[in-house]
């Protein structure tokens, strides 16, 4: 039933305008990038294809959000979710379905802007390594986090607020990084405090490295291999949240 | 459909005086100097923080928009922000180095607008090693920082063993090959802005070494790296003669006075090099002989290299031919002399040789020849020699 359920958000997801509005747009920056290069004054090369990876982050945050917000909530307004839940399927089951499905689109969205990327990038005559394509991957990993955080705010309020605090939750993930170079400010309770909220926040900078991957900085197997199951470990505690929360709900 | 025709009409009206507004900048087309205010850079931290993990683009984009804060600094020549009164270059380039280390062109911008433009060769010089801190294999950086030391700091002449060692770390760290013998060429060019007169050996010894010793070529390479080496040996012991001469108000008596410690080191604080003719024995100066091996010469107040004499005329009696030629026509009765004493009772001025050198004379044919005993001493080994002799 998870599979059916998967499939059916997949087909929907890829369906929707928000996602094909936002996979045209990011088509359309993907093809401006190349003005930055023209006009920094050096080759290009390394400015557009800074931005084209940037896109992909950007653009990868807005579909999960935009379609993970608005998941549930069409389900509730088309009724649709009442035909599904009468039959025998469990509420974890529906969750889980959801996310996969979600998930499913969201990487073919993700694998279609590196696909785009990366030709434009190799027909403008820029220089394309492997290690952009496990920029690519990472950041992939941080587009399916942020969808199981737009699921589980969508889960805990509604449509509209879950998005304010999606996209608040991504500018956090990104500060958290830094937070370690500002915290020898604090001392004391203020220092347990701050270092005890930040790490309530999914660390996203661990997924950028698209910044390294730009100047063929190797990165290990084993960092590599660290920072996916980092991710996975904050999608499984999201889609779990969720899931609980989903079961209490009257509907 | 016609009951909504007024509401056709106005969004045709708004839309028509939205464009019409919008197109209205778009006439101007001369160009303005753009001006941005950077009064507001904020720390590399913070910066990183607001860029919400797109610091690669960021810096870029940020660093495209910050082209119109230079338009209006290179004319002015003053980055000077208001209030802090700091650098704006500086500011602005620690940051987007502190969001991409890794982009060379903002090291290579820091170095040239800061240094160039406002004159601080120091925060200049600090951005390009950070860069080479990230990027040890950049030519450019190297490149860059290798002619700030040069330029702005007179490295190569006030610390010529630092500059060595700066110039040698890049050689160790670029990858490039032709790359590594340019800067093996910056260190030649270095050596002969250093030890001026040995301009062409550094290009004989890598010649040395295509052809066999025996050879014509090595041999011709051979003499010509003897005939600089031997100019430049008569050039520094007169340049100590003449220090001598004004030091002491008085010429030495033999070559080895000039050889004052005080003299020596005033000329080579450094140190001395291998192709001078003298050396450190037993902590003294003492003088060597010339690089076909016979002892250098004071002779009539000048320094004489036999070798390099002997070398050059050869055979060639040179200037006393000439004195007999002279004495000859003016007294045409006289027949040519039989030996040096008859020229010498004839009074005419024989020219000083060698003691290792010797007229020969040959009557019959009005001819006289120089002929040269072995040298003393051995010939420099010149393919040995390297590096610096210590004080």
């Amino acid at each position: 039933m998870i599979w059916v359920i998967a499939s059916a958000t997949m087909r929907e997801s890829i369906r929707s305008k928000a996602f094909l509005g936002l996979l045209a747009l990011y088509l359309v920056a993907v093809l401006l990038s190349r003005i930055a290069g023209w006009i920094s004054g050096t080759d290009g090369d390394v400015v557009t294809t800074s931005i084209v990876f940037s896109l992909q982050s950007i653009f990868g945050v807005l579909v999960a959000v935009a379609t993970g917000t608005a998941l549930v909530q069409t389900e509730i307004q088309q009724k649709t979710l009442y035909t599904i839940l009468s039959r025998p399927v469990k509420r974890w089951h529906f969750v889980l379905g959801k996310f996969l499905g979600l998930s499913g689109s969201l990487i073919a969205g993700q694998v279609i802007m590196v696909l785009i990327g990366l030709v434009y990038l190799r027909a403008t005559g820029a220089q394309v390594t492997g290690w952009a394509l496990l920029a690519g991957l990472l950041t992939m990993l941080e587009v399916l986090v942020m969808a199981s955080v737009s699921l589980c705010w969508t889960a805990l309020t509604t449509p509209l607020v879950a998005v304010a605090l999606c996209l608040a939750t991504y500018a956090l993930g990104h500060a958290v990084g830094e937070l370690p170079n500002l915290l020898y400010h604090l001392h004391g309770v203020k220092l347990l405090l701050c270092s005890a909220l930040a790490a309530l926040v999914p660390d996203l900078s661990r997924f950028v490295y698209r910044d390294l991957a730009l100047h063929q900085i190797p990165i290990t197997a084993a960092d590599l291999a660290g920072r996916v199951v980092y991710g996975l470990l904050w999608i499984s505690l999201f889609v779990t949240i969720t899931t609980v929360v989903f079961r209490r709900k009257q509907l | 459909m016609r009951r909504d025709w007024p509401l056709y009409l106005l969004i045709l009206a708004l839309a028509g005086a939205l464009i019409a507004w919008n197109a209205v900048p778009l006439r101007d087309h001369s160009l303005h100097i753009r001006t941005s205010d950077l009064s507001f850079v904020p720390d590399p931290v913070l910066a990183r923080m607001l860029n919400l993990g797109q610091n690669g683009a960021a810096s870029k984009l940020q660093w495209i928009d910050s082209f119109s804060y230079f338009e209006l600094q290179l004319d002015k020549r003053d980055d000077t922000l208001r209030g802090s009164g700091q650098s704006g270059f500086e500011r602005l380039y620690t940051q987007l180095t502190a969001e991409d280390p890794y982009y060379g062109p903002f090291y290579e911008h820091a170095s040239f607008n800061i240094g160039a433009l406002t004159g601080r060769h120091d925060i200049s010089l600090g951005f390009l090693l950070r860069g080479l801190s990230y990027m040890p294999h950049a030519t450019q950086l190297w490149r860059q920082a290798a002619a700030e030391l040069y330029a702005s700091y007179d490295f190569d002449k006030r610390h010529p063993d630092e500059m060595n060692a700066f110039l040698d770390a890049w050689a160790e760290n670029e990858l490039d090959y032709v790359q590594r013998r340019q800067v093996w060429d910056w260190k030649n060019a270095m050596a002969r802005r250093h030890d001026m007169g040995l301009g062409q050996l550094t290009y004989w010894q890598e010649q040395m070494h295509l052809y066999p010793p025996d050879s014509p070529g090595g041999r011709y390479i051979d003499n010509a790296m003897r005939e600089e080496v031997a100019h430049y040996g008569v050039r520094e012991l007169e340049a100590l003669l003449y220090a001598y001469r004004e030091h002491y108000i008085m010429a030495p008596l033999q070559l080895s006075e000039v050889l004052a410690p005080q003299l020596v080191r005033e000329r080579f604080p450094m140190g001395l090099n291998v192709y001078l003719p003298y050396t450190i024995a037993d902590h003294q100066l003492v003088l060597r002989d010339d690089p076909y091996g016979y002892p250098f010469l004071l002779i009539d107040g000048q320094v004489v290299s036999p070798g390099l004499q002997q070398r050059v005329f050869g055979p060639r009696p040179g200037k006393l031919l000439q004195n007999i030629g002279e004495y000859l026509a003016k007294h045409p009765q006289v027949p040519f002399p039989q030996d040096l004493e008859t020229v010498r009772a004839l009074g005419i001025e024989v020219p000083a040789l060698a003691p290792q050198a010797h007229y020969l004379f040959t009557p019959a044919a009005h001819s006289i020849t120089v002929s040269w005993d072995p040298p003393p001493g051995r010939p420099w080994p010149l393919t040995q020699q390297a590096g610096h002799l210590q004080h």
